[in-house]
């Protein structure tokens, strides 16, 4: 009789360790989601489907390794002109097709940015970049926005949705689409026949114009601005659709 | 054992199940950071050295006046505010007189005084101060034409202090902007059009041209330094050696003194 409760409860805390386990795995993997783009298919081998690399050439003042771009304006000529950082970051994707799933289809996914403003504002502030300090002694003079950061992506293939133009966001949360093919599902990963790509491919293979993304950051402060440091979080998301 | 063991198999076949059918997101993170920092640039043009010599009596009586002597140039990312102070070896011990490095003749006359006030050196400034009365009536500022005689006196002599890096208080004269926090020029720069409707270079509100003048005047009593009016800037100065009274005058020598132009965020 002992021998058989103990086996029992031995059985049930293993079901609760892999309950446990199962949980934390599902809300490692809501990081990027909001209701809004939350996947709706699994046929995406989750373990070798990702954004494999996030570079940040040395360029201008990128930091490679580090995942960090700085916009350091130190000097006149700065303010007036700007800071443009060509390919401060470059994404590289590899996905591949869940061969152990029970498929009605096959793997397709989307891909987007958003903002995350750090927690910095509520309210009237969510246009606001983070603000942890500031210089001098003024600081009733205005603070530069959001959607004061201009962000270009693009390959060779000219895949993202807005391919080489300059788009900014607006408030803390907002979303921008690169790969999105909405309502176009299956949009097969060939070497640049148009469209947005959205299936089974590896930057690795003949595949890489499609499948990889530079990004250029652009900002253009404008004379009066409180001076200070200020930060803002880029989320780069890859979700299955 | 052999239970342990199946619990095992079990526990990771379940995981494999949950690993193939978890859904895909993934996530890299980048983050942007800005450093806005001050940038307050003032140029300035001409020598550093401003040499008047007096050995005419017509230089005495007429004074000596150099044109366009100094030129100041501004780009600011920031408002800002802009001041000349004089100052000396003398001022920084609370005595705001010329720092008196050479005298000549015997000395023995004592009416003969190494005491001059730095506020005998006037300035002329080619264009108004923008915004240097909070709204209240005239800038205080050195555009007033330089004057003859005892006229409108205060109206260009130098802010002479001991504290040159502190700004000057309410109603003294700024080159441009003021002491209250709503008397400043708006961050900008001479190179380039400030806005529709503004010049630029030489034209603009980020550059200025001073004129130097000193009129000591026969006997030497330097007969526009004063202190009186507010326009005068909250000089202070030797009062006795202009007064009629006096037998004073100024003794013969070298005599040097420090003109610091200072660009300030508002």
């Amino acid at each position: 009789m002992i021998s058989h409760s103990i086996n029992k409860n031995f059985f049930i805390t293993m079901l609760f360790l892999v309950f446990l386990m199962v949980q934390s795995v599902i809300t490692f993997s809501q990081d990027c989601s909001t209701t809004k783009v939350y996947p709706t298919t699994n046929q995406c081998d989750w373990i070798r489907s990702r954004i494999v690399d996030v570079e940040n050439p040395n360029i201008g003042n990128a930091t490679p390794g580090t995942y960090t771009v700085n916009l350091v304006f130190d000097s006149f000529s700065k303010y007036r002109s700007g800071i443009t950082i060509n390919v401060g970051t470059f994404l590289k994707l590899n996905m591949v097709d869940d061969t152990a799933a029970a498929k009605t289809g096959t793997c397709y996914w989307k891909l987007y940015m958003s903002i995350d403003d750090l927690g910095w504002g509520a309210g009237a502030t969510t246009d606001e970049w983070n603000n942890p300090t500031t210089y001098g002694a003024g600081t009733t003079a205005p603070k530069p926005k959001i959607e004061d950061l201009k962000i270009k992506v693009y390959n060779s293939c000219s895949t993202p949705t807005q391919n080489g133009n300059w788009q900014n966001f607006t408030n803390d949360g907002d979303f921008l689409p690169i790969i999105d093919n909405a309502g176009t599902a299956f949009n097969g990963v060939v070497a640049c026949t148009g469209g947005q790509p959205n299936s089974v491919g590896s930057y690795l293979g003949p595949d890489y114009n499609e499948l990889t993304f530079a990004i250029d950051y652009k900002l253009i402060p404008t004379l009066g601005w409180t001076p200070g440091y200020y930060m803002l979080k880029i989320k780069y998301c890859l979700a299955e659709k | 054992m052999k239970k342990v063991i199946l619990s095992i198999a079990v526990v990771s076949a379940l995981l494999a199940g949950t690993n193939a059918k978890a859904q895909l997101i993934d996530e890299q993170n980048v983050t942007v950071t800005m450093d806005l920092q001050p940038i307050l640039q003032l140029g300035m043009e001409g020598s550093q050295n401003i040499d008047f010599v007096f050995d005419q009596i017509s230089e005495y009586v007429g004074g000596i006046t150099q044109y366009g002597a100094t030129a100041l140039s501004v780009s600011s990312t920031v408002s800002w505010d802009l001041y000349a102070a004089a100052f000396s070896s003398a001022a920084a011990g609370g005595n705001l007189l010329w720092d008196n490095q050479v005298s000549y003749g015997d000395g023995n006359d004592a009416n003969a005084v190494t005491t001059l006030p730095l506020t005998l050196l006037e300035l002329h400034q080619n264009r108004a101060n923008p915004d240097g009365n909070a709204g209240t009536g005239t800038d205080d500022d050195y555009f007033t034409a330089f004057q003859t005689s005892t006229t409108s006196m205060g109206m260009n002599n130098v802010y002479a202090t001991s504290t040159p890096y502190v700004r000057p208080a309410s109603g003294a004269k700024y080159i441009a902007g003021g002491n209250a926090s709503a008397d400043f020029v708006a961050g900008g720069t001479y190179l380039v059009e400030n806005g529709a409707g503004t010049s630029v270079g030489a034209n603009s509100n980020y550059y200025y041209t001073i004129d130097y003048r000193i009129v000591p005047g026969l006997p030497a009593v330097f007969p526009r330094a004063t202190s009186s009016a507010s326009n005068g800037g909250n000089n202070t100065t030797s009062a006795a050696l202009n007064a009629s009274t006096t037998s004073l005058y100024a003794r013969p020598g070298v005599y040097t003194a420090n003109v610091k132009y200072v660009l300030v965020e508002n």
